[in-house]
C-alpha cells in the first residue's frame, strides 16, 4: 500500500505566508486607529468599556479596557467596574497614544474554518488584540458585525 | 428623548384625539425610501469598495496636503450616492490614520471630512435625510433636484477646497510618506448588489411600486448575503424620524412663516432654525408652509455647515473621532462664514 494522498486543504497550505500576514499587520500598524468606545452597562451599575481598533474604515478587532487603570486589559479578560464618569475623549486619546506602543508578535494562529491568519499585537507584554489576514497573506480581514455595531451605536 | 418629551407635551395640550391625529404628518414613503437606502449605504459601506478607492489613493499619492484634497474630492462624490453618515463611517477612520501619520491637526482633518460629507451629500436627493424629505414631499424630478441645488454645490464645494488648500498649506507642507498600505478584502457582490438596490430606490420615484420591489428585494438579498446590514441596522433611527414628523411638521402647521419672506430671507431663516434644532427636523417644520423647495433646501443644507447641532453627520463625526466640541467649531465656524457669506451675496442668482 502506497501513502494516502494528502487532504487537499493541506496539499495546498502555505507555511510562508504566515511571513507575509505579519508583515501585512506591520504594514497596517501605523494606520491603526481607535473608534467611539462601546460602553456596555449591566443592571449592577457595573460598566465594560470596549474600544474598536479601526483600519481605514473598518473595524478589525476590540480591545478591552480598563476604566480605572486607564489602559487596555488583555484579551480574554474584559474588565467591569462600577466609575461614576467616563470621558470619551480622554479613552480614545490614551487608546492613541497605546497604539503608538503597540507591536506585532512575529507569529499568527490559522483559523481553519475561516481560513485565515491571526497575528496578534501586543502592548506592555500583553495581547490586547488580533488581526485576521487572509490565508495567503495579504489582505486585512475585517470585522464586519463590530463595524456595523459601531454606525448603529454612533447614529 | 427630547422627541419623546416635546410629543409627550403636545399630546397633553391636543389631548388623545392628538394619537390619531398626529400619524398624518408622517411622511411614510419618506421613511421606506429611508430605510431601503440605510440597508443599501450600509451595504455599500460594509463591502470595502470605497475602502479599497481610499488605499488606492493613498499609496499612489502618498500622505501630503494634495492627498487630503483628493480624498475629499472622492469623498464629496460618495456622498452624493450613498448617505453622508455612511460616508463617514468610511472617512473619518480613514482620516484620522492620515492624521496618526502626517500630524495634521486631528479636528482640522475631521472637520474637512464632516464638511465634505455635507456638501457633496446636499447635491443629490439621497445624499442626506433632508434632500430625501423635500425631494418627495414636493414630488421632484432627480435632474430638476440636482438642476437647482448644482450652483450651491459648486460654490460649496470650491469654498471647502479652497479652505483646505489654504489652511493646510499655512499649517506647513508634511513630508510625503508613500506607505505600502494592505488592501482590505473588498466583497464585490455585496457592493454591486447595494448598487442594484439604489438603482431600483432611484426608478421607484418614477415607478411607484418599484419601492414596494425594492424593499423586498433588499431584505430577501441581505438575507442571503449578509443578514449583519439588516441585524445591525439602526431601527431607532426610524423612530426618531418618525416622532420628528410628528413634533415637527405639527408645529409647522401652527408657527407658519410669513409669506413675505423673500427667497433669500427664506435661505438664511432655514440656516438659523437648523443651527438651534437641527436641519432634519427644521425641513420638516418647514414643509408645510414653504411653498418653493429650493431656499429651503439651500438653507438646510448651510444650516448643516458651522455648528455641531446643524447636522447629525457633525455629531457622527465628532463621536467617531473623539474630538472636543470647541476644536470642531474652531475650523467649521470660519468655513461655514465663508459659505454663508458668498451664498447670500450670490443669492438672486440661485433662483433665476
Amino acid at each position: 500500500m502506497g501513502n494516502p494522498l494528502p487532504n487537499p486543504d493541506q496539499a495546498i497550505f502555505n507555511y510562508e505566508a504566515v511571513k507575509q500576514a505579519i508583515d501585512t499587520v506591520k504594514k497596517a500598524l501605523p494606520f491603526l486607529v481607535p473608534g467611539p468606545p462601546l460602553i456596555h452597562r449591566d443592571p449592577g451599575g457595573k460598566v465594560h468599556v470596549d474600544i474598536p481598533l479601526m483600519y481605514n474604515g473598518f473595524a478589525i478587532d476590540r480591545i478591552h479596557y480598563d476604566p480605572v487603570a486607564g489602559h487596555p486589559s488583555p484579551k480574554g479578560r474584559p474588565v467591569s467596574v462600577v466609575i461614576s464618569k467616563l470621558v470619551n475623549r480622554s479613552i480614545i486619546d490614551r487608546m492613541a497614544q497605546v497604539l503608538n506602543e503597540t507591536s506585532v508578535i512575529e507569529a499568527g494562529e490559522y483559523r481553519d474554518p475561516e481560513k485565515v491568519w491571526i497575528i496578534p499585537l501586543a502592548w506592555n507584554n500583553l495581547i490586547i488584540a488580533h488581526v485576521k489576514v487572509s490565508s495567503d497573506g495579504k489582505h486585512i480581514i475585517p470585522d464586519e458585525a463590530l463595524t456595523l455595531e459601531i454606525s448603529r451605536r454612533t447614529l | 428623548m427630547l422627541l419623546t418629551i416635546l410629543y409627550l407635551v403636545l399630546l397633553m395640550f391636543n389631548g388623545v384625539s392628538f394619537l390619531t391625529d398626529s400619524t398624518r404628518y408622517i411622511n411614510y414613503r419618506a421613511l421606506l425610501t429611508l430605510l431601503i437606502l440605510l440597508y443599501a449605504s450600509r451595504g455599500l459601506e460594509i463591502s470595502g469598495f470605497l475602502n479599497a478607492i481610499a488605499i488606492r489613493i493613498i499609496s499612489r499619492w502618498g500622505i501630503a496636503y494634495r492627498t487630503i484634497i483628493i480624498v475629499l474630492v472622492t469623498e464629496l462624490f460618495a456622498s452624493m450616492i450613498i448617505m453622508n453618515d455612511a460616508v463617514l463611517f468610511i472617512y473619518i477612520p480613514l482620516i484620522l490614520s492620515i492624521s496618526r501619520i502626517s500630524k495634521y491637526d486631528k479636528a482640522l482633518l475631521v472637520v474637512l471630512a464632516v464638511s465634505a460629507a455635507n456638501i457633496g451629500s446636499s447635491l443629490t436627493p439621497f445624499g442626506n435625510p433632508q434632500n430625501l424629505i423635500i425631494w418627495i414631499h414636493y414630488r421632484l424630478g432627480i435632474d430638476a433636484f440636482i438642476k437647482g441645488m448644482l450652483l450651491y454645490f459648486l460654490i460649496s464645494a470650491g469654498i471647502l477646497i479652497a479652505y483646505t488648500v489654504f489652511i493646510l498649506k499655512r499649517s506647513g507642507c508634511r513630508k510625503i510618506i508613500k506607505p505600502a498600505l494592505p488592501r482590505i478584502r473588498i466583497n464585490i457582490f455585496l457592493a454591486s448588489f447595494s448598487f442594484l438596490v439604489f438603482i431600483l430606490v432611484v426608478l421607484g420615484n418614477y415607478i411607484r411600486m418599484l419601492l414596494l420591489v425594492a424593499l423586498i428585494f433588499s431584505v430577501l438579498g441581505y438575507i442571503l448575503i449578509d443578514k449583519n446590514i439588516l441585524l445591525r441596522t439602526d431601527y431607532v433611527l426610524l423612530l426618531i424620524f418618525m416622532l420628528m414628523f410628528i413634533d415637527f411638521g405639527y408645529l409647522g402647521s401652527q408657527l407658519r412663516i410669513p409669506a413675505y419672506l423673500s427667497k433669500c430671507q427664506l435661505v438664511a431663516v432655514s440656516v438659523v432654525v437648523s443651527f438651534i434644532i437641527s436641519n432634519v427636523p427644521a425641513t420638516i417644520f418647514f414643509l408645510k408652509s414653504v411653498s418653493n423647495w429650493l431656499p429651503l433646501a439651500i438653507g438646510v443644507n448651510l444650516g448643516g455647515l458651522g455648528v455641531l447641532t446643524g447636522s447629525l453627520a457633525n455629531i457622527i463625526g465628532v463621536r467617531l473621532s473623539g474630538i472636543g466640541i470647541r476644536d470642531f467649531h474652531r475650523y467649521s465656524i470660519p468655513l461655514f462664514i465663508s459659505v454663508f457669506v458668498i451664498v447670500i451675496a450670490l443669492c438672486p442668482l440661485f433662483f433665476n
